[in-house]
């Protein structure tokens, strides 16, 4: 009878690990395309971009006086070698908006990215409908992965009805560099734990089978 | 525009010196407001400051003639979008002459790059010094610090005649309290007109 519970149990942590494993959004891996720019010229590119949730994609460079950013299919770099005389005003923008409809991230807890060829200081701060400006910023000062969660936007607009998710990637040292991959959403805690439950649990039963 | 009121965003010392700097402004650290971030400029605004008032109306038309200025021009078109807006009644009357966009930085500039194209340049008064070598602190066409500005613009709305109504006029900085902005209210322009010829 213990033995029928705990497979009980594991099966709904693996029911629940499928749709949770299914919830974990790669928004953008850079794998197709590749520009550049530079401040000075052209500042922007925007353009049609399907992702889970959203349908287009700019990626801009703010600020004056130089700065540069390349996408090749492996990542998008930003370097920065003359900062602003305005701090936090030299920042890469990275927006990914839907132009019809809105699109929810709740089941989610937080924004994610790889970075890697970190150089110098910097922030991470990421907004949404209604949030610019207020929201909590994350210091950049090394490589891995980096994550800012959902408690960090500074927004009242409900996250179930967005249009915008905005990642700003802000230069605070004059020789601010980084490339960065893998933006993603990524699900809550308690159902990353649901996950890694109902992975144990399927190991378990099925060593057990045996 | 000769004398009026200034609503800034930071110093009321900017307005008459000439294009000295080009980053200038004071961070006063002060409120926002929700109504011109909800409709205007869509992000967080602080540093605002707003004039409201009634007038009452013997026509059945209200204009108001007015100058939007900003040190955000030109480095930080498409980033800082520093804005400012005129209600009566609720209704937002500070708009392009077609009525086709607001009048804020990011809706009335001169071409910046391939990204920024020019929107509504015909309104646009440039005065930076360190873009165009050929503008001085003796020959530029404005002499107020803001790198650039809106020409003389005039905000116009039909109203119901012999009734009070309500006037706000809100100016804010946009993200960060860094470079200021201002809004130049002519002299007597508020006024009441009477749309019989």
């Amino acid at each position: 009878m213990k033995a029928f519970t705990l497979s009980a149990i594991f099966l709904i942590c693996s029911v629940g690990a499928e749709n949770v494993a299914a919830a974990t959004l790669l928004l953008d891996d850079f794998s197709s395309g590749g520009f550049s720019l530079a401040s000075g010229s052209t500042t922007s590119n925007s353009g049609a971009f399907a992702s889970p949730l959203t349908n287009q994609r700019t990626i801009s460079g703010i600020g004056f006086p130089n700065w540069t950013i390349t996408l090749t299919p492996e990542e998008l770099a930003y370097t920065v070698d003359q900062l602003s005389p305005l701090p936090g005003r030299n920042y890469l923008n990275l927006a990914y908006t839907k132009s019809v409809g809105t699109f929810s991230i709740l089941g989610f807890n937080a924004f994610a990215v790889d970075l890697s060829n970190v150089v110098g200081n910097g922030e991470f701060a990421v907004s949404v409908d209604g949030s610019a400006g207020r929201d909590i910023r994350v210091p950049v000062n090394g490589s891995g992965a980096l994550s800012s969660p959902f408690s960090n936007l500074g927004t009242s607009h409900s996250l179930d009805s967005l249009t915008l998710i905005n990642f700003r990637f802000i230069a605070l040292s004059k020789d601010f560099s980084l490339s960065i991959d893998n933006v993603r959403i990524v699900p809550e805690p308690s159902s990353s734990l649901l996950f890694l439950l109902g992975l144990v649990g399927t190991t378990l039963h099925r060593r057990r089978r045996r | 525009m000769n004398s009026g009121v200034l609503l800034t965003t930071g110093l009321f010392s900017l307005w008459n010196g000439g294009n000295i700097y080009d980053n200038a402004g004071q961070n006063n650290t002060q409120q926002g407001d929700a109504d011109l971030e909800n409709r205007v400029t869509g992000e967080k605004t602080i540093d605002a400051t707003a004039l409201e008032f009634d007038v009452f109306s013997l026509n059945g038309q209200l204009e108001l003639v007015y100058q939007f200025g900003s040190e955000e021009y030109k480095e930080f078109v498409g980033a800082f979008n520093d804005g400012f807006m005129a209600t009566i009644d609720g209704v937002l009357v500070t708009l392009v002459p077609d009525c086709s966009d607001i009048v804020a930085v990011n809706s009335v500039h001169p071409y910046i790059d391939a990204s920024f194209p020019a929107i509504n340049e015909h309104l646009y008064l440039d005065n930076d010094l360190d873009i165009d070598p050929s503008v001085t602190l003796a020959n530029q066409p404005v002499k107020v610090e803001y790198d650039g500005m809106t020409i003389r613009l005039k905000a116009h709305a039909f109203v119901t005649p012999n009734t009070s109504h309500r006037i706000k006029i809100v100016i804010g900085d946009v993200n960060d309290g860094a470079l200021d902005s201002g809004l130049f209210i002519g002299e007597s322009s508020v006024r009441s007109i009477n749309p019989q010829p």
